[in-house]
């Protein structure tokens, strides 16, 4: 029995091929978006989850008020695991993670020379704790000789074979590596190699070493570094806000009783939090580099197109299916008079969306691919199209019967509406309902909404995008590159101070127009801190100030206009500020020439001001302009900006003179540039990631729209004919038939212009409010998304139109 | 002289062979004449019918209207002279059904762009004409088939038409009913409306003036 109508379903869904494919394709768009964001969602919510008893494991984080600015800081002081050892009951495990890079890293290699390994990141000072807490597979060694030497160190398995290719983990015990850092040198023996933790983890220190359990003086009590990492494991009976509550206490103990001994005044506010792991990962107000986080708003984002899109092409087949019904009456009647019961109708009308949808995830199964490979920006590391193909093919199943009842239910109801016996007594079946709005109607509006939403959506977000690139940033960014002397070679002796008879060779280079050291203008790294002004009688005005080295020629070379007084002079260390515009407000001095000869900075040391310059951007766009100060350090000068010569022709020669002469100073792969303007772009590297997102979300709505409307138009032509065959007689022409098709289209998309509208709007201003500088949302964007909805629609249901209005009209009028 | 049809040769290649729909028809139709085209099903009316409408296209020979060479018209042209010369009139009478009695006498003069004002009264005289006012809000499905065909009668005549063209009137209605609609063609054809009727009944017939018999696309 199932097989009969598994043969007539086919053998039906063959005979409307057209509407077949175009329900498949669009479904099998849908279906891949959603399996592809499903792995992604499920994998950032797959962060520790197979840590025993993640629920209770809990991160101690710092929470900050600078200059009336909240901000958190993923860290704790270090003596604070101790603090808590030593005072707290109710915990499991007290966990430090403190973890360190390196400069370089050389390992002995008996017989040759040892490797060295540049910038290595990833070792962590960690005690008995960590592999208490954690559950290592050890590969050779064991925790108790790695603890009991001070100068052990215990390597992740795939860490050891970075080191150590092409060894066995038991041949490398014993081995040495030796660390360089800024201050010191050490070289460890290799006590172990661990298994990698299962993925994905919050957890990602590759090298371990012993923590020292040192006293810590009293002052170390008030530093916090994001890198040193604390976590704890609580109690089956504990409450974490108890706990949190002692943890902030022992903190603000200490804090009490450095103030008291050190007489500080400094004002800075600070308290502890517990994070729970589980949250630690989403936790994107913290600032890490280290760790991988996950924005939640992006990812129900992602969950919201998903969704969407998988409703687009559910409406792409309620709308074909309910326009086929019309075509569909004469079998319904038969069966119905035949004795088909409602039942057997709506099994017959589901099983066809069902096989459908199953078709649609096979064809997913290529497309997803194609999604992954358009996504690839987006999607984290190590998430691939298929890891476990059963949980795809239990994915399909369940999204396959989600469509088919989502999908199918409706029309099959309207099936069933279907009187057999108006079926056999009409004599023609005429046009019906092209007038008033229907269902189909709603549901192509809604369709056309969404669609809107994200043209709108992704104008803005372009828009915006360009602005923080392209618009005026108060100064010339124009054929400036950077070079930066490498962090480790500026604080070693070799290379101390050779940036200056650098800069003498290659002023020398004819495609230079000018050069300068100096932090950039705009940069992701800075330095702040709070000076003060303090007119007599009057109490002192202390404010946060963005301090900025820079030598003499820099404000010439970015084109800043100096609004009153003068350049820096040279010097070696500071000696006086050039303040910007903001700085002057900030210090309310009336005008620029009234902050000349003013003194400002920290207490003991205030220097003059001899010169004010235009405001301009020193952060993203979502940070609005701090008050500045331009100073000379002759020591914090370590990156060149050059400005090249107008001729780009001439810049790929002037790029390897630089480099030939850069080379005479530094050692070999130290020299590497970026034009300042790429790397401004870099710094929107995220808002790329959205506007690529919501570009693609834009086309694929647009597509599974157009499919849906394509199909429509081509039922309702076909159901129009006789109507447009009497039109024509009657002496309509080809264009008024055209008009008379696609206007009611037209109509629907303007309307859904009206909804998405509001929406778009409010969705944007509420992402435009992060940024201090920003667009304005205008009329016109809004009217541009319509006018591409409506061309869209119109170059859609346009060939169907003209084809139904040049057909020949004695073929639709024939009488039967 | 109305229209003219010399020699009109219409086929259709099937399977490598050619069916001839129409063979050489010659046929003069003069002003005011009252014309029935009779003959078994498949021999070829309706075709003739439409060829004369300009509806369908021939394959051979040449047709001439109101002097102008229809053969080697345009499209366009061709749907101008028919637009403004010819009024169809069907069995099943191809209303629309979304439109009123009102609006479906409109239809044709909103696309021979009359002015509003003017498709008004144009409308209402014809309304008027057929003794419909009444009806004039109703849509067709409200209405009887006699009632409907005089609709269909009346929109065909609406822009006054030097022709009408008839497929089968009252193909799909009572004996009565149809009596009704042949004695309107009559007194229509009496106050100078030239008519060709495609029919099947010699009683209808005999309201024309003038026969012609076709016989597998031939005139006998």
């Amino acid at each position: 029995m199932i097989k009969k109508y598994l043969r007539t379903t086919f053998r039906h869904l063959w005979r409307k091929r057209l509407f077949t494919a175009l329900n498949i394709f669009g479904l099998a768009i849908g279906i891949s978006v959603c399996w592809g964001i499903y792995r992604i969602v499920s994998y950032e919510y797959s962060y520790d989850k197979n840590l025993v008893q993640n629920e209770k494991i809990y991160r101690v984080v710092s929470g900050f008020v600078f200059d009336e600015k909240e901000s958190y800081n993923g860290g704790a002081s270090r003596p604070l695991y101790q603090g808590i050892r030593e005072q707290m009951d109710g915990l499991e495990h007290v966990v430090p993670i403190f973890e360190n890079s390196f400069r370089s890293v050389e390992v002995d290699n008996p017989s040759g020379r040892p490797l060295r390994f540049d910038d290595q990141k990833g070792v962590a000072e960690i005690d008995s704790a960590y592999f208490n807490f954690l559950e290592y597979r050890w590969l050779s060694g064991t925790k108790s000789s790695f603890l009991n030497d001070p100068n052990s160190v215990v390597l992740t398995e795939s860490r050891a074979k970075q080191y150590f290719p092409d060894q066995a983990p038991n041949e490398i015990l014993d081995r040495t590596i030796t660390y360089y850092s800024y201050s010191d040198t050490i070289t460890r023996t290799v006590a172990g190699v661990v298994a990698n933790l299962p993925q994905p983890t919050e957890f990602t220190s590759q090298e371990f070493v012993p923590l020292p359990d040192v006293a810590y003086d009293l002052n170390i009590w008030t530093n916090t570094n994001g890198s040193d990492r604390l976590y704890l494991q609580l109690g089956k009976a504990s409450n974490p806000t108890i706990i949190a509550k002692q943890v902030d206490d022992i903190i603000q103990r200490k804090t009490k009783e450095w103030r008291d001994q050190s007489e500080n005044t400094f004002n800075f506010k600070r308290w502890m939090e517990l994070l729970p792991l589980g949250e630690s990962h989403f936790a994107t107000y913290i600032r890490e580099s280290n760790i991988r986080k996950a924005s939640k708003p992006v990812l129900y984002g992602l969950m919201g197109i998903a969704l969407f899109l998988l409703l687009l092409a559910c409406i792409n087949y309620i709308n074909m299916s309910v326009a086929g019904i019309p075509q569909r009456t004469k079998e319904i009647g038969v069966r119905k008079t035949l004795g088909s019961s409602k039942k057997q109708l709506i099994g017959q009308f589901l099983l066809e969306t069902l096989v459908t949808t199953v078709l649609a995830g096979i064809l997913s199964f290529v497309l997803t691919k194609l999604v992954f490979l358009l996504l690839k920006d987006i999607i984290p590391e190590g998430i691939t199209p298929f890891a476990n193909i059963l949980e795809y093919i239990g994915f399909l199943f369940i999204l396959s019967v989600l469509v088919a009842i989502l999908a199918g239910l409706y029309p099959s109801w309207l099936i069933t509406k279907v009187n057999a016996i108006n079926v056999f007594r009409s004599t023609s079946l005429q046009t019906k309902g092209s007038k008033g709005f229907n269902l189909q109607k709603a549901l192509i509006v809604f369709q056309f909404t969404i669609a809107l939403v994200f043209i709108t959506s992704a104008l803005i977000i372009g828009k915006q995008l360009q602005y923080s690139i392209k618009s005026d940033m108060g100064f010339n960014k124009d054929a400036v590159v950077l070079v930066q002397v490498p962090y480790k070679y500026v604080f070693e002796d070799k290379y101390d101070g050779k940036q200056f008879p650098l800069l003498e060779e290659l002023k020398t280079i004819s495609g230079i127009q000018n050069i300068s050291l100096g932090a950039a203008p705009l940069s992701e790294g800075y330095a702040s801190s709070a000076y003060e002004y303090s007119e007599e009688g009057k109490p002192a005005i202390s404010r946060q100030v963005f301090k900025k080295w820079v030598d003499t020629s820099y404000i010439n070379l970015y084109n800043l206009k100096v609004l009153a007084g003068r350049n820096l002079h040279e010097s070696d260390t500071p000696t006086e500020y050039v303040i910007n515009e903001t700085a002057v407000k900030a210090f309310g001095f009336a005008s620029p020439h009234e902050a000349l000869g003013k003194f400002i900075g920290q207490k003991d040391e205030k220097l003059p001001i001899v010169g004010v310059v235009n405001d301009f951007h020193m952060q993203d766009f979502y940070e609005s302009i701090d008050p500045m100060a331009f100073q000379m350090e002759k020591g914090n000068l370590t990156n060149f900006n050059i400005k090249l010569t107008s001729n780009t022709n001439q810049w790929q020669n002037t790029l390897s003179e630089i480099e030939q002469k850069w080379y005479q100073f530094y050692p070999p792969d130290s020299f590497s540039y970026t034009f300042y303007d790429e790397s401004i772009e870099q710094m929107y590297k995220q808002e790329k990631q959205l506007a690529t997102l919501v570009n693609l979300a834009t086309f694929i709505a647009i597509f599974i729209s157009c499919l849906g409307l394509f199909g429509l138009a081509v039922l309702t032509a076909f159901q129009r004919t006789k109507e447009i065959g009497i039109r024509k007689v009657m002496g309509a022409s080809v264009k008024g038939i055209v008009r008379l098709l696609s206007k009611e289209y037209i109509i629907l998309v303007i309307i859904a212009l009206v909804f998405a509208s509001p929406i778009a709007w409010f969705a944007m201003d509420k992402w435009l409010e992060k940024f201090a500088y920003r667009i304005q949302i205008e009329w016109w964007m809004f009217l541009l998304a319509g006018v591409a909805a409506i061309a869209i629609a119109l170059f859609t249901v346009g060939y169907q139109a003209i084809k139904a209005a040049i057909a020949n009209p004695v073929k639709s009028l024939r009488t039967e | 002289m109305l229209l003219q049809l010399n020699n009109i040769f219409k086929w259709v290649n099937s399977g490598g062979q050619r069916i001839f729909l129409l063979k050489d028809i010659n046929l003069e139709v003069e002003e005011g004449e009252f014309i029935s085209i009779m003959g078994p099903s498949g021999s070829g009316k309706s075709t003739l019918l439409n060829v004369i409408g300009m509806l369908d296209a021939f394959d051979e020979g040449e047709y001439n209207f109101l002097e102008e060479s229809v053969h080697d018209l345009k499209e366009k042209h061709r749907a101008n002279l028919y637009k403004e010369y010819i009024g169809f009139v069907f069995q099943s009478y191809h209303l629309l059904d979304e439109l009123t009695v009102q609006e479906n006498l409109e239809m044709p003069l909103i696309y021979k762009k009359f002015k509003g004002s003017e498709r008004k009264a144009m409308v209402a005289d014809m309304l008027d004409r057929f003794s419909i006012v009444g009806k004039k809000d109703l849509f067709p499905a409200q209405l009887s088939g006699g009632q409907q065909q005089l609709v269909g009668i009346a929109r065909a005549l609406i822009s006054n038409p030097k022709l009408i063209l008839a497929d089968e009137p009252t193909g799909n209605l009572n004996s009565k009913q149809g009596e009704e609609i042949m004695e309107l063609f009559k007194q229509l054809n009496e106050e100078g409306v030239t008519i060709i009727q495609v029919t099947h009944s010699e009683k209808n017939a005999e309201y024309g003036s003038r026969i012609i018999n076709l016989l597998d696309g031939r005139m006998i």
